[in-house]
C-alpha cells in the first residue's frame, strides 16, 4: 500500500516562495535543457501569496493507472512510482485528465506520458528537493508529515507553558 | 547557440510590421543583455534630439543572459528608452516570470518604435507578433489587466507587461508592471501609453540550451546554498523595509519632503513592525532563491484588505517622507501606485512635495480641488495618487513630475523639488551622506540610488561622510561600474556580497551558460563601458555640467535635528567632489567624453559624433 | 572605572535579542571588541547568525554605529561613556 513506505515529493506551501527553480532543475536533469514545459513538478502561483508544488502523489489507488485505455501504466514495486511502458503508450491522455492533481505531463516530442520517478537515474535522488532554496520540498509520506505536525503543534504548547 | 538566440525583434506599431536583427556573440558579450543592451538598442535605434513620446523614441527590452536558467537571480530582464522625465537614458529593470518567457520566446531583446493608431495589445508567441485590441482592457489596473489577457488568450503560460491608468494617460513616471514587479523608474510606462501600447503578452515554447549543462547545475546548487545564508541575511528575514529604523537611527531618513532626517512615527513605520503585525508571506522572483518580497496585509480598519511587497524605497517615500506614521496607509498607498502603474518612488516624493507647497501657502485647498494636504494626511495622499493616474485636476500638474511642475509653480518651490535632472530622489538625505550627495547628481538617469550604490561606502564608514575629500570620485565610479555589470548580466543586485570573487565566479558562470569565453577582466569591463554609453547618450541629447546637480535644499538647509544636525554639503563641496569623479573617469572637467576614451571601451562607432578631441579639450587629469 | 554603553538592537538583532536596547558595563579602556563579546555573553541568542562564534566578530551582514554618526570600521579602538552604540543591518539598499 502506497501509505505505507511510499515516499512522494511533498510542498509545504508556508515555505514554498514560487521561485520556481523545482522546474528548472527537474526540467535540465530530464531533458539536458531548461524548460519548465517538461518539468514533472509545477509551481501553482495564485497571486499573490499562494503557491505551492504539485507533483505524482503516488495514489494508492491510481486513477491514471485505471484510465489508462492501453494498460501502459504500472506501479514500481520498488518506489510506488507510475511507470510508463513507453511501447504501449500512444499519447492519448487520458491519464492526464484522470489525474486530479494535474501531475502527468504529456511531452509533445516523445508523445508519451511522464510522471515524476523520483529521479531514479540520478545518484542523490529527486533534483527538486536538491535545488529548492527553502527546504520547502521533501520526500516524504504523508504518515511521516501528519507526525512532524502532531509534534509540532504539541511543542508550541509546551512553548506556551514554559 | 546557447542561452542567447542571436535574434532582436523589431516592431513598427504604425503600421503593424516586424523585422528581425541578427546580432552575433562578440556584440553580445560587449553589453551581456539586460540595461547594457537595451542602452545600446536605444542609441541605435532612437534617433537624436526625438520626442521621448513621439513614435521615434525606441522602447527596448532586453534579457538577461541567464533568464530561465537555475543561476539565482538571473531571470531578469531590463527596459530602456529616452526618458519622458528627465530626457535622459532611461533604463529601468524587472524580473520573473516575463524574462523567462521573452528568452524562451526566442529573443534576445525586443525595439519598439512607432505609435498606434488604436489601443493594442501586442501578444508575441515564439516568433509570431499578433496585435489584438486592447479596448477591454483600457482603464484596468496593472495586475487585472495581465490575469484578464491570460484569460482571454486562454493561457496562463502567457506572460504579461503592462501598463495602468498612468501609463494610458502619460504619466511621466508611469511605470510597466508584470508578474507583481515592476519597470519602476523613469516613466517608460509613459513612453509604451505614447505608443497606445497597453501590453505586452509574451508565449515562449523554446527550451534555453546551456553550453555545460553539468558545470551550470553544480555551480548553481552551491550558490543557491550560499544565497541562505549572511551575504543575504536582511533581505530574507524583515527585507529591505528594515532600513527604516537604521537610517532614521543615523539621521538620514527623508522625512516630510527631506526637510527632516529623523521621524517620530519610524517605529510605526517599520520593518520590525511590517514583520510582527502585518508580514503574510515571503515570494520570490521567477529563478530566485532569496525571496526579499515581504508581503503585508491590512486586516482592519480603513485599509482593509490592502496588501503588498513592501520595499524600502516606496516605504520612505510613501511613509515618512509624506509625514505618513501607519503602515495600513504605506500598504495602501504602494498598491495603489502599484495597481495604478506610478513609480511608487517618484510619486511619493511628487506628493511630498505638494505637501509642502499646500503647507506653505503656494497651493491652496481650491487648488488642490478640495484636499487638506497637510503632510500626514493619508487620505489626501490615496485621493491625490488617483487624481495624477489620470491627470485629474491637480494631478495634471503632478504627472509632469516634480521637476515640471516646480518649474511651473515657482514661488520659490524649486528649492524642494527633491529630484536631480527630473528624477525624484531615493530614500536617503544626502546633507550628511556626501559622497553618495555625488554619487546622486552624476547619475545617468538621475537621482538613483541603485545605479549609483554609492551609498554604501557613506553608511559603511569606508569614507567619512560628514566630509569631502580625495579618492572619492574613483570609489564612486567602482560603485557605479559593478552596479552596471550587474544589471547588464543580468543579477539581481541582492546577490552581489554571495561571492568571494565576483568577477572570476560569474565571468566562469557565464562562459559556462552561454558558451562564450568572457575573462574576469572583459566582465568587468562591460560596467565601464556601459556606463560610458549611458553617459555619451545623454551627451548626445544635450546633457551639460550643469545637470550633474542637486535641490537648492540639500546645498544650504542645514538638517535641523538629529545625529546630523547642522549639516548639508555645500556648492564647493558638491563641485569638488564632481571634479574628482570626473578625473577618476578620464572625462573632460566639463564632464564629456575624450573621443580615445570611448575608442579604447570598444565604442569606437560613436567616438566621433559624441566624443571630444583631446587637443581641443582640457583632459581634467593633465589640467586639473 | 568602569564605562556604560547605551546598545540599540534593530532588525534580527531586535527580534533574537527580545528587547530594543540595554545599556552595557565595560572597564574603562574597553574596546568595540570586548563590547561584543560582552553582548555575546548576556544574549547567546546573537552567536551565530550575528556574532560569528569563532572569531567574536559580527557577520558580515551586520555593522554596529556609534552615536548615530560614525561606522565602527575597527573593533580595536576604544569606546568611551555615554555612546550610544546601534547594532544594525549592514545593508542599506532598498
Amino acid at each position: 500500500m502506497a501509505e505505507i513506505g511510499y515516499k512522494h515529493i511533498i510542498c509545504d506551501p508556508t515555505l514554498c516562495t514560487g521561485c520556481r527553480i523545482c522546474e528548472y532543475a527537474c526540467s535540465m536533469t530530464k531533458t539536458r535543457s531548461y524548460d519548465p514545459t517538461f518539468s514533472r513538478i509545477r509551481v501553482v502561483r495564485i497571486e499573490p501569496i499562494t503557491m505551492t508544488a504539485i507533483s505524482c502523489r503516488l495514489c494508492e489507488d491510481a486513477p491514471c493507472i485505471l484510465a489508462c485505455p492501453r494498460d501502459a501504466l504500472s506501479r514500481s514495486e520498488v518506489n510506488g512510482t507510475i511507470l510508463v511502458d513507453e511501447d504501449k503508450c500512444d499519447g492519448c491522455g487520458w491519464c492526464v485528465e484522470a489525474c486530479d492533481f494535474g501531475a502527468i505531463i504529456l511531452n509533445p516530442v516523445s508523445r508519451h506520458a511522464e510522471i515524476c520517478d523520483l529521479c531514479a537515474n540520478e545518484k542523490d535522488g529527486p533534483q527538486c528537493v536538491a535545488f529548492c532554496p527553502k527546504e520547502a520540498l521533501s520526500l516524504a509520506t504523508p504518515e511521516v508529515l501528519r507526525q512532524q505536525a502532531r509534534r509540532d503543534v504539541v511543542a508550541r504548547l509546551m512553548e506556551e507553558l514554559l | 547557440m546557447n542561452a542567447y538566440t542571436g535574434k532582436i525583434l523589431h516592431i513598427d506599431v504604425t503600421n503593424r510590421k516586424t523585422w528581425v536583427q541578427k546580432v552575433s556573440p562578440e556584440f553580445l558579450k560587449r553589453y551581456l543583455g539586460g540595461v547594457g543592451l537595451a542602452t545600446r538598442l536605444v542609441y541605435d535605434n532612437t534617433p537624436r534630439g526625438c520626442d521621448p513620446l513621439g513614435p521615434d523614441n525606441a522602447l527596448c527590452f532586453a534579457c538577461s543572459a541567464f533568464a530561465g536558467t537555475t543561476m539565482p537571480v538571473g531571470t531578469k530582464h531590463g527596459v530602456a528608452s529616452k526618458s519622458p522625465l528627465t530626457g535622459m537614458i532611461g533604463d529601468s529593470l524587472s524580473g520573473s516570470h516575463f524574462s523567462e518567457m521573452l528568452r524562451r520566446a526566442g529573443w534576445d531583446g525586443i525595439v519598439i518604435k512607432g505609435q498606434a493608431p488604436s489601443w493594442l495589445v501586442v501578444f508575441i508567441d515564439d516568433e509570431q507578433v499578433r496585435f489584438l485590441d486592447a479596448t477591454p482592457y483600457l482603464g484596468k489596473g496593472t495586475t487585472a489587466t495581465q490575469e484578464a489577457i491570460r484569460t482571454a488568450i486562454g493561457d496562463e503560460n502567457v506572460r504579461v507587461s503592462a501598463i495602468g491608468p498612468a501609463g494610458e494617460h502619460i504619466v511621466r513616471y508611469a511605470l510597466i508592471d508584470n508578474d507583481g514587479r515592476q519597470v519602476g523608474r523613469t516613466g517608460n510606462g509613459a513612453v509604451m501609453g505614447s505608443k497606445r501600447i497597453k501590453a505586452i503578452a509574451m508565449r515562449g515554447s523554446h527550451p534555453v540550451t546551456v553550453a555545460d549543462p553539468d558545470g551550470l547545475m553544480e555551480a548553481t546548487l552551491k550558490l543557491i546554498k550560499v544565497a541562505q545564508g549572511p551575504g543575504t541575511l536582511k533581505y530574507r528575514e524583515l527585507g529591505t523595509p528594515s532600513n527604516v529604523l537604521s537610517m532614521n537611527a543615523i539621521g538620514v531618513l527623508p522625512t516630510r519632503n527631506f526637510s527632516e532626517t529623523v521621524f517620530e512615527h519610524a517605529e510605526e513605520v517599520s520593518g520590525e513592525r511590517l514583520r510582527d503585525q502585518y508580514r503574510v508571506k515571503s515570494v520570490a522572483c521567477s529563478g530566485c532563491p532569496i525571496a526579499c518580497e515581504q508581503w503585508g496585509a491590512v486586516r482592519e480598519g480603513k485599509y482593509k484588505g490592502a496588501r503588498i511587497g513592501l520595499d524600502y524605497e516606496p516605504l520612505f517615500s510613501l511613509g515618512p517622507n509624506c509625514g505618513i506614521g501607519s503602515m495600513p496607509a504605506v500598504i495602501k498607498l504602494t498598491q495603489t501606485c502599484d495597481e495604478l502603474g506610478i513609480d511608487a518612488m517618484s510619486a511619493g516624493v511628487v506628493v511630498s512635495w505638494a505637501m509642502e507647497c499646500y503647507e506653505r501657502g503656494i497651493f491652496t485647498q481650491e487648488q488642490c480641488d478640495g484636499l487638506d494636504l497637510h503632510f500626514g494626511n493619508d487620505e489626501a495622499a490615496v485621493t491625490l495618487l488617483e487624481k495624477i493616474a489620470r491627470r485629474d485636476g491637480i494631478g495634471d500638474l503632478l504627472a509632469e513630475g516634480v521637476k515640471r511642475a516646480s518649474e511651473r509653480t515657482g514661488q520659490g518651490s524649486e528649492h524642494f523639488a527633491m529630484h536631480s535632472k527630473g528624477l525624484e530622489m531615493p530614500g536617503y538625505d544626502v546633507r550628511s551622506l556626501k559622497t553618495f550627495a555625488m554619487g546622486l547628481a552624476v547619475g545617468t538617469r538621475g537621482a538613483c540610488h541603485n545605479r549609483a550604490l554609492s551609498y554604501e561606502l557613506d553608511i559603511k564608514g569606508k569614507v567619512d561622510r560628514f566630509t569631502v575629500g580625495p579618492g572619492r570620485g574613483k570609489m564612486a565610479m567602482e560603485s557605479e561600474n559593478f552596479a552596471c555589470v550587474l544589471d547588464c548580466l543580468v543579477l539581481c543586485k541582492f546577490l552581489r556580497n554571495c561571492f568571494d570573487d565576483f568577477n572570476t565566479e560569474v565571468a566562469q558562470i557565464y562562459t559556462m551558460t552561454t558558451g562564450i569565453d568572457l575573462t574576469p577582466e572583459e566582465l568587468a569591463a562591460v560596467g565601464e563601458r556601459v556606463c560610458n554609453l549611458k553617459k555619451a547618450f545623454n551627451i548626445r541629447e544635450g546633457w551639460t555640467r550643469a545637470d550633474d546637480w542637486l535641490p537648492g535644499r540639500v546645498l544650504s538647509d542645514p538638517i535641523p535635528s538629529g545625529p546630523g544636525a547642522g549639516v548639508y554639503i555645500t556648492p564647493d563641496e558638491l563641485n569638488y567632489l564632481i571634479d574628482d569623479y570626473y578625473q577618476a573617469r578620464g572625462w573632460t572637467s566639463e564632464g564629456l567624453i575624450p573621443r580615445a576614451k570611448l575608442v579604447a571601451l570598444d565604442l569606437a562607432d560613436i567616438a566621433e559624433s559624441v566624443g571630444v578631441d583631446l587637443s581641443v579639450a582640457d583632459v581634467a587629469a593633465g589640467e586639473g | 572605572m568602569a564605562m556604560d554603553l547605551d546598545v540599540e538592537f534593530l532588525g534580527l538583532a531586535r527580534e533574537l535579542v527580545g528587547t530594543r536596547s540595554c545599556t552595557i558595563r565595560l572597564e574603562s579602556g574597553a574596546t568595540f571588541r570586548d563590547l561584543l563579546l560582552s553582548l555575546a555573553s548576556t544574549y547567546p541568542a546573537l552567536l551565530g547568525k550575528i556574532i560569528d562564534r569563532d572569531s567574536g566578530e559580527l557577520t558580515r551582514a551586520f555593522m554596529l554605529n556609534v552615536d548615530g554618526r560614525r561606522a565602527v570600521t575597527d573593533l580595536d579602538v576604544p569606546a568611551a561613556d555615554g555612546q550610544r552604540v546601534l547594532l544594525m543591518f549592514a545593508e542599506a539598499g532598498g
